[in-house]
């Protein structure tokens, strides 16, 4: 069988001040026709440089260097760029990350479309209209006719995205290339696109490369998976033995990384370090710094990539391979005892909590009220977890708003450690204010960078304390070690941190008042997989020592799964469903908790997943009866017109009419 | 409890001014720049030193004379002479202190009242901030020059007015760059968490906020410069700024217009040295903005 | 977009306002009372001044005197020139077609020269070309634009002698006014050679006067190209197999314009500036230079009135500038 794509020794090299930077080492793979290749790796792992490469689009001071790459038989290196253009966007097309940016802004949706069947088909006039409306309802746009009109900016993400692919099989490719076609995007639409990936594929017969850094995605599309790390290619091994036969440490340690791999209670297994960068870049294997297995051998000498057992694996010491090597030291698991919680005492009580805002709508137009929040109630215990889930625009962020006293709700009440939090006096503020702190998602906006470490962690000290300058200074070293940062850190700048290091600055700073109440809000979204795991382990092992409570504030239902106690659902500014995670997890009630369960990979199992239709409403024009009833598989009359109140049932509120139908069913 | 030792190795990154410098440094241009303001500057300091002749000393022997390289010129007088005799090299170094003086006093006054003018209204918002910035769109709908002109018609020409009135006109510039600054400055996420800290209004203003917007306003405040020599000189072109027998440059080639059929270098050489000293200030402010701001070194 | 049309027309109220206030405070804080002014170094005497203070509203309080100013000017009542006691509105429109014809000329001169210069220095970034352009485009903005006058007048008097250096037209020609545009007007009149003299008077001033707007568009086409050709929808049209010609004069440029269209719009207030000095080094017989010879005269009225068009006429351009930025940016198109 001959392959439709074989990439021999690719090797792609950015120039740069002290000398050049690897971006892709001596990569080699094939694609066969008509299967999907998963490509997974951490960020900085070459994955998409690869795939930019074969298509031509390394940036001009980047160096292409292979031995072969050969689209069905046809050597690309022998191709004028002319006949090279005619593949690419013909029988090679790709789709990218952020279908907000991939688009071009000043064009319509048809004009962009068009482009392609017009340069590859010569199609014009009345054909290439009727192939346009066409492509974009396979790949479900509703009317598409009027859609041909629109701008990117007047369509959502997935809709974007839906056009990125409408222009990728726009000519029938034999390859699509997906380079993280969902992360951009919320949940229920990332399963909508991955879908629609699946079935184009199948009905048409190509061959789909999935770039992506998300294991589970992966390991439910792919046939074969290609693991990178650092430039190179790890592990390359059927989808079916991924999980069980790994014979890469590196491989192994990513899988046990994930949190919807653990049994949700306990640590993560962690991978200690970060990806190696230009300056750092190991001798030997590239791995070998973060190994737990390495030795001299592995820190001396770059292994090659060998078959082995019909895999083929990057590794002196190949795990499941009979062979004498060091024990690992101490990167698997050590369950931790769950601190007793002070029982009954309640750190954060909010009832009705509503944000609702006035958007002006033009200059005459009355203003709009927009429902960030409309009535969301809660308890959180002390020592407790409290993870808050919704796709984009559920009013979770709002939530988080409100907590940490940065907003004022427009109705409801907050009592935080007993005190009322939505008015209070001067005194009962500042005492409010050492009672909660928060920490953001993103770890590059959220440290000031012209201060020093130290001096972003004292501040809450230096404003709220009468401390001196030397005890500030010892209490922020002390907390600097708890969260695993070193004494020598102090006077250094952010910038010279990692993402998950600055995630531990800002978790330092958080603490440094010993709050009750932490709010995170989405702390480890921006993380790669392996430090993650690191913040993850890090936020249980403080809230132990210290008693903490969380507000965890979070879409990755994995993630969750990890690390709540109670979960709150929310779906447009209200909460749908709210209980303890074992309950929520093992019997969800409301249609969409069941919906954002079956849409996130690799919490189902390997059963089919089943995607949810339709888009979020505009919080701005909500349905009229329950919020989802738009979207839900079980609408009933009554939903369309009463939104339903929240009631006990079965152990957790849930708010929706058809929840004892759904809970016998 | 010690949390758990997998500490990710921090990147040996070079300090802050350390790595401000090696990135400017990179660029010949902003060196030159440098090069140029600092000679520039030194020869405005020690003029009296450096010049062979008083600038205001005329010699009723030598009316243009030309420099000392063309026929009839002589090393008593390098650069020549202009229509009263007086030392071409001599006024110029002369007007390079004028120049420098007015375009650093200039900046220093529209930098201090743009950026206090700029924080209130990012701050504060509401009407004070309608009120001020329609004020700024006001001056900036006039033409710089016609605005100058106006403000120097209403005070009288002199310099301490031009001074004054090219102040008036650059003024909006800061303001809106400090505002716009404190504006997104303010949504990031560390001003929130200062806010969670518990930081009040002047902490937020003095501690998070203007340190982040410095480097727009140093920027901004380099290349003023130039554009305050520019129109400073434009003004004394006109008449409206420094007067004779001030040696500003500006005001020298108002005078000297006349003589351009007959002594090129009455004319070109004080326009030559605008060029130079604004040429440097503007290669300055490019290799600052590209140090500073690493969004925009990616160009 | 009708409704953003309408919020920017709404908006320049104020700012007209504004300059209204700022020209009838003008004339105030000029010390000595506006007859006095306006009399000049003649004098006046005494019974005469206290007639005209009463005739002019003067001995009324500020608001109703501003009040009164406001409704002339609406009237299109600038008052009389203290020189040529000529309405100085109709000076101004006898002069403005020779700067309109200066100006557009500098413009597509600016125009045509620095986004072809932007686009070719930043697709050939780090070429001889591009180091070229950046370099005649730092020394074109950071030029003393009389001097460069002057410079050209030099080398073009003495030393060469392709282009005269002064006025609009060569004296011997005489052109009968229809349109007050010099250039319509000898065509119009069928006077070739009339015609080639302006077209030959036009080319300094108007080098001079686009000089700086030239490296000033040349420069932000340039860094708004580079910007645009790293972002992500250009990748999306090279993905696509499209032709270089095409991600470049199409995806790329299209966006870049946005920009670059806010800029060209700005350069219409550092052409008046411009127009002021390079009218005055050309004998340019324009408003620029009207104005200069006004200052110098102290006629105020002449001041007031060329600055309160001049703004409203830069005010009507910069609201143009943002309809046509709204034209080619069809995210403030379809805005609410």
């Amino acid at each position: 069988m001959t392959s439709l794509l074989e990439i021999d020794r690719l090797s792609v090299t950015f120039p740069t001040a002290r000398g050049g930077f690897r971006a892709v080492d001596d990569v080699s793979l094939r694609v066969d026709e008509g299967e999907v290749l998963g490509i997974v790796g951490e960020s900085g792992s070459g994955k998409s440089v690869t795939m930019l490469a074969l298509m031509g689009l390394i940036p001009s001071p980047g160096e292409v260097r292979a031995q072969r790459i050969a689209f069905a038989g046809q050597d690309l290196a022998r191709l004028s760029p002319r006949q090279r253009r005619r593949l690419t966007g013909k029988d090679v097309a790709m789709i990218f990350q952020d279908p907000a940016t991939s688009l071009n802004p000043s064009f319509t949706v048809g004009f962009q479309l068009a482009e392609v069947l017009h340069a590859h088909e010569k199609l014009s006039g009345k054909a290439l209209r009727h192939r346009a409306i066409a492509l974009l309802e396979q790949v479900g746009i509703p009317a598409p006719e009027t859609r041909l009109r629109a701008f990117p900016h007047q369509l959502s993400g997935g809709m974007n995205q839906r056009v990125m692919i409408a222009m990728a099989i726009a000519c029938n490719p034999r390859l699509l290339i997906a380079d993280e076609p969902t992360t951009a995007l919320d949940v229920t639409i990332q399963a909508q696109i991955l879908d629609l990936l699946l079935t184009l594929r199948r009905e048409r017969g190509m061959a789909l490369v999935l770039i992506s850094h998300n294991m589970s995605v992966v390991a439910e599309t792919a046939q074969r998976v290609v693991v990178m790390y650092a430039g190179q290619v790890m592990e390359q091994r059927e989808t079916a033995s991924l999980f069980t036969a790994q014979q890469h440490p590196y491989t192994a340690a990513l899988l046990a990384a994930l949190p919807e791999r653990s049994a949700g209670e306990g640590r993560l297994a962690t991978i200690p370090g970060v990806v190696p960068g230009q300056s750092d870049r190991p001798r030997g294997c590239l791995f070998s710094p973060r190994c737990s297995h390495a030795d001299d051998l592995c820190r001396a000498q770059q292994p090659d990539l060998r078959e082995l057992h019909g895999s083929r694996v990057r590794c002196h010491y190949p795990l499941g391979v009979a062979a004498p090597r060091p024990e690992p030291a101490s990167a698997v698991a050590h369950p931790a005892d769950r601190a007793p919680s002070a029982a009954g005492e309640a750190v954060a009580v909010a009832d009705g909590l509503a944000r609702h805002y006035r958007v002006r709508q033009g200059l005459f137009a009355p203003p709009a009220v927009l429902k960030a929040l409309d009535g969301v109630s809660f308890t959180l215990q002390a020592a407790r977890t409290l993870a808050v889930v919704g796709e984009s625009g559920c009013g979770k962020s709002t939530l988080a708003r409100l907590v940490t006293l940065i907003d004022k709700p427009t109705a409801g009440t907050l009592r935080i450690a007993g005190q009322d939090a939505i008015a209070p006096s001067p005194p009962v503020r500042r005492q409010l204010r050492r009672a909660v702190h928060t920490v953001f998602q993103n770890p590059y906006g959220s440290l000031n960078p012209r201060k020093t470490i130290g001096a972003i962690i004292e501040e809450p000290l230096a404003v709220n304390t009468g401390l001196g300058r030397v005890q500030r200074r010892d209490a922020v070293r002390e907390m600097m070690a708890k969260v695993g940062l070193r004494p020598e850190h102090y006077d250094r700048y952010p910038h010279m941190f990692s993402g998950g290091q600055r995630q531990r600055i800002a978790i330092a700073r958080s603490l440094m008042l010993r709050p009750k109440l932490v709010v995170a809000d989405e702390p480890v979204s921006a993380l790669d997989v392996s430090i993650q795991a690191q913040v993850l382990n890090l936020l249980k092992d403080l809230q132990q020592e210290f008693g903490l409570s969380y507000l965890f504030i979070s879409h990755d239902l994995a993630v969750v799964r990890h690390i709540a106690d109670e979960i709150l659902v929310m779906y447009l500014g209200r909460g749908v469903e709210q209980g303890t995670k074992e309950r929520i997890f093992a019997q969800p009630l409301h249609p969409y908790t069941r919906a954002l369960l079956a849409a996130t990979p690799g919490m189902t199992g390997n059963g089919p997943r089943r995607a949810l239709t339709g888009e979020l409403p505009s919080p701005l024009n909500p349905p009229k009866g329950c919020a989802f009833s738009t979207r839900c598989p079980h609408v009933a009359e009554r939903c369309r017109i009463e939104p339903p109140a929240p009631r006990s049932i079965a152990g957790r509120l849930v708010a929706c009419h058809e929840a004892e139908r759904l809970a016998d069913a | 409890m010690t949390a758990h030792s997998s500490v990710e190795t921090a990147d040996a990154a070079p300090h802050p001014l350390r790595a401000f410098w090696h990135s400017f440094s990179a660029s010949n241009g902003a060196l030159a720049g440098l090069g140029v303001v600092c000679s520039i500057a030194l020869l405005a300091v020690f003029a009296d030193v450096v010049a062979p002749h008083s600038p205001y000393a005329t010699d009723s022997q030598a009316f243009l004379r030309p420099p000392f390289w063309e026929e009839g010129g002589s090393l008593v007088y390098p650069l020549g002479t202009d229509a009263i005799g007086r030392d071409m090299l001599s006024r110029l170094l002369h007007g390079a202190r004028l120049s420098l003086l007015i375009g650093v006093v200039v900046v220093a006054i529209s930098l201090a009242a743009g950026v206090l003018l700029g924080l209130v209204c990012g701050f504060l918002r509401g009407a004070v901030e309608t009120v001020v910035m329609r004020v700024m769109d006001i001056l900036l709908t006039l033409p710089s020059l016609l605005l100058a002109i106006v403000i120097v018609a209403i005070l009288g020409p002199g310099m301490m007015n031009a001074i004054l009135a090219v102040t008036v006109v650059v003024l909006p510039h800061y303001v809106r760059i400090t505002r716009a600054a404190v504006i997104a400055e303010l949504s990031k996420d560390y001003v929130v968490a200062s806010r969670v800290n518990g930081a009040g209004t002047l902490r937020l203003m003095f501690s998070a906020v203007l340190p982040n917007c410095a480097a727009p306003l140093i920027v901004q405040a380099s290349l003023g410069i130039s554009t305050a020599i520019l129109d400073a000189a434009a003004l004394g072109f006109l008449g409206l700024g420094a007067q004779a027998p001030l040696p500003e440059w500006g005001t020298m080639l108002a005078d000297s217009r006349e003589f351009v059929m007959r002594a090129w270098w009455v004319v070109t050489l004080p326009g030559l040295m605008i060029l130079a000293t604004v040429m440097a200030f503007n290669l300055l402010g490019d290799g600052l903005r590209d140090a500073l701001d690493p969004k925009l070194k990616r160009q | 977009m009708l409704r953003f049309l309408v919020g920017r027309a709404v908006l320049l109220v104020p700012t007209f306002v504004g300059l209204t206030l700022l020209t009838f405070v003008l004339v105030r804080l000029i010390p000595g009372d506006p007859i006095e002014t306006m009399a000049g170094e003649r004098g006046i005497d005494p019974a005469r001044h206290a007639e005209l203070l009463h005739q002019y509203g003067f001995d009324k309080p500020l608001l109703v005197q501003y009040g009164i100013y406001i409704g002339r000017v609406l009237h299109g009542d600038l008052g009389l020139s203290i020189v040529t006691q000529k309405p100085v509105l109709h000076e101004f429109m006898a002069l403005f077609p020779a700067t309109v014809e200066l100006s557009v000329a500098a413009v597509i001169f600016a125009v045509v020269l620095g986004l072809t210069a932007g686009i070719i220095a930043a697709v050939w970034r780090n070429s001889i070309f591009d180091h070229g352009v950046m370099t005649l485009s730092l020394t074109g903005y950071s030029m003393p634009i009389f001097w460069w006058g002057l410079l050209l007048i030099l080398l073009f008097a003495n030393v060469v002698n392709w282009a005269p250096v002064s006025g609009q037209v060569a004296i011997q020609y005489y052109v009968e006014p229809v349109t007050g545009f010099l250039m319509i007007d000898s065509l119009l009149a069928n006077d070739t050679a009339a015609f080639r003299s302006t077209l030959a008077h036009l080319v300094l001033p108007m080098i001079v006067l686009g000089t700086q707007p030239l490296a000033i568009i040349a420069r932000m086409t340039r860094s708004a190209m580079l910007e645009v050709l790293g972002e992500d929808y250009i990748r999306t049209a090279r993905a696509k197999g499209m032709s270089p010609l095409r991600v470049v004069g199409l995806h790329a440029l299209r966006n870049a314009l946005i920009p670059v269209v806010t800029v060209i719009g700005l350069q219409i207030g550092v052409l008046f500036t411009g127009a002021m000095l390079t009218e005055t080094i050309f004998s340019w017989p324009g408003v620029g230079k009207w104005l200069v010879e006004a200052i110098g005269r102290r006629d105020y009225p002449v001041l007031q009135g060329g600055v309160l068009i001049l703004g409203s006429i830069v005010m009507a351009v910069n609201l143009a500038v943002d309809l046509t930025y709204g034209l080619v940016n069809p995210r403030i198109r379809h805005a609410r």
